[in-house]
């Protein structure tokens, strides 16, 4: 019944990452990978978007890259998930 | 009546003042999350505000209410079916969206509640006070008001169906502003068939009621995203 939008699977993707990143701290790309469940060329373009819009924050330590999240980040999960809880009372999921 | 007319332009205005936060918070949402939807109810409570802060000023600028407004034969006249006008075109937007969140397309149903075609048969002697352009006007509001409860079954149907799929506390609490807000509408129309305007303050309290409905909606979806 709930009519499903496209755009709601990168914002979720995006969620996922994020929220991932905010658990671990400092997340790695294959931590994030197993918990987002995306595949690795998925991963690696979103990471990308995240980083360009100033959501996450890469890092270099010896040959490991890792993530954290940016205060910009942090606001972004807050925002989008009261967006999400008022949508849902209209019957929209993301 | 002059009596309860504070609290009707009261409960009004706060009415208008949760519309239009609510449709604020719908043009924050959208900031976020892209949809149709959200545009639809973003415009949709934008104009239900704008309609009822009209009443507010012609309430107080006539010292009358909508279900009234037939005994008036001037221009002023116009407040009152820009206030109606207004709150068809918001509630026509409302109901789209809410329509196109969900897959069950529905058709507006004709019928109208029995009791209230009993009643308009009982209250068409009234009419007789009537004559002129006070009569059609009359007809016109009632019209309006009925036009309005068709289109808020339409959007209680879509409430009831997203409630049931989802189970959600703010699900409920979107359809119970809305039904209660066509309690309201009911009770208007109400007054306007037996031309009194004296059940007003019993409107503008459940139409309130109503909007504090959609206010603890919009104020619990805020404290799940700070969670």
């Amino acid at each position: 019944m709930v009519q499903p939008e496209k755009a709601r699977s990168t914002l979720k993707t995006y969620l996922d990452i994020l929220v991932t990143v905010r658990d671990e701290g400092r997340a790695k790309p294959t931590r994030i990978l197993q918990r987002a469940n995306l595949a690795y060329d998925r991963l690696n373009k979103h990471l990308q978007e995240l980083v360009s819009k100033q959501l996450l924050d890469e890092r270099q330590e010896d040959d490991s890259r890792y993530y954290v999240l940016t205060p910009k980040g942090l606001e972004f999960i807050e925002n989008v998930r009261k967006a999400k809880a008022f949508v849902k009372g209209f019957g929209i999921a993301l | 009546m002059a009596d309860t007319l504070p609290l009707v332009v009261t409960f009004d205005l706060l009415s208008g003042i949760i519309a239009l936060l609510v449709s604020y918070y719908a043009f924050q949402a959208r900031r976020w999350i892209e949809s149709s939807v959200l545009n639809a109810m973003s415009f949709g409570f934008m104009l239900l505000g704008a309609a009822l802060l009209v009443e507010v000023v012609t309430t107080l600028s006539l010292g009358i209410t909508v279900a009234q407004a037939s005994r008036l034969r001037t221009f002023e006249l116009l407040e009152n079916l820009a206030y109606l006008i207004l709150q068809v075109v918001a509630l026509a937007v409302i109901a789209v969206g809410y329509g196109r969140s969900t897959y069950g397309k529905t058709n507006l149903q004709a019928a109208a509640p029995s009791g209230v075609v009993a009643y308009a048969v009982t209250a068409a002697a009234k009419t007789a006070k009537l004559a002129g352009l006070a009569l059609e006007l009359y007809y016109l509001f009632l019209g309006l008001e009925f036009v309005i409860l068709l289109v808020l079954i339409f959007i209680i149907f879509q409430g009831f169906l997203v409630y049931s799929k989802n189970r959600d506390d703010s699900s409920l609490l979107v359809l119970l502003g809305f039904a209660l807000i066509f309690v309201s509408h009911a009770v208007v129309l109400n007054s306007i068939l037996a031309i009194s305007g004296g059940e007003y303050l019993v409107a503008a309290t459940v139409q309130f009621l109503g909007f504090l409905s959609l206010l603890a909606f919009v104020v619990r979806s805020g404290r799940v995203g700070s969670t």
